[in-house]
């Protein structure tokens, strides 16, 4: 099983939207690290716990961008990719822009 | 508390992240011309186990991001709300309670309400949004679960935004 910790492998400061933001970005987060799993319908956990804190723009490319980018829906995401972290509101918030990007892209 | 629970980070890389993407997407009504590799500018400090930070910008302001994106529909609910009140605090107010900060798309423009989230983790804390001409205040008091809120006028028009965190960090020290 691959495993991603945000925070030992990409970074403890994760920020900004796009990756013209700079290498700790969201966009750059997602290219990395969820794409290739989710083009490859591979299994991967995510470690959120290490970090600093995330901000909702960097989430929201990040999981949200993925999402838009691959054309996978939400329940498909979520059986490719599992979310870990002591703080379930974390979780929740990811969930949310998981759906919300599955539901525009399929307007 | 941990440097991690308390907020800081997302707070301040949103504000940033903010300015970055949409703050400098029209032209100042002044048409200053400001250096164009710098859009941001940061202060801090702390000073008898307090923590201030301050993000300011030369952007356009809240006034005319916010009705970019915050359906009409919600600024006619809010708006009695806010009546009365300076339109430029009107607008940072409805940008905070809608959670969105500019542009078109529906995935962006969550950082202001990063702003204000700070200080509920933090548990206790004060920021400051200035923008144009308006400026509100947001008091979380230590045990409080909602912040006091204040809006106020400026004599002048500081033509920009000044996001402002006043946090003790007696918990984290």
């Amino acid at each position: 099983m691959n495993t991603v910790n945000v925070a030992r492998d990409f970074t403890r400061y994760p920020s900004g939207r796009k990756i013209d933001s700079g290498p700790t970005s969201g966009e750059e987060f997602g290219a990395r690290f969820l794409i290739p799993h989710l083009n490859s319908q591979s299994h991967v956990v995510i470690e959120l716990d290490g970090t600093i804190g995330y901000g909702s723009s960097f989430l929201e490319e990040a999981f949200g961008g993925a999402v838009r980018k691959t054309a996978i829906t939400a329940a498909d995401f979520f059986k490719l990719v599992e979310l870990r972290s002591k703080d379930p509101a974390l979780v929740q918030e990811i969930h949310e822009y998981v759906v919300e990007a599955a539901r525009s892209g399929s307007k | 508390m941990k440097i991690e629970e308390s907020g800081i980070w997302p707070g301040v890389s949103e504000a940033i992240n903010n300015v970055t993407d949409h703050a400098y997407k029209g032209e100042r009504a002044d048409g200053f011309q400001h250096a164009s590799d710098t859009k941001w500018w940061m202060f801090t400090h702390v000073k008898d186990d307090v923590f201030y930070a301050a993000i300011c910008d030369l952007g356009i302001g809240y006034r005319r991001t916010v009705p970019m994106t915050i359906p009409e529909s919600f600024q006619t609910m809010i708006a009695s709300l806010l009546m009365g009140k300076n339109p430029d605090s009107r607008a940072i107010e409805t940008a905070m309670k809608y959670g969105v900060s500019s542009t078109k798309q529906e995935n962006r423009g969550k950082g202001s309400r990063d702003a204000l989230a700070v200080l509920k983790s933090h548990r206790q804390g004060e920021l400051l949004v200035a923008s144009n001409t308006g400026w509100v205040h947001y008091k979380l008091k230590k045990g409080a679960t909602e912040p006091d809120v204040s809006s106020y006028s400026l004599k002048v028009d500081i033509m920009g935004t000044i996001v402002w965190w006043r946090l003790p960090l007696g918990d984290l020290l």
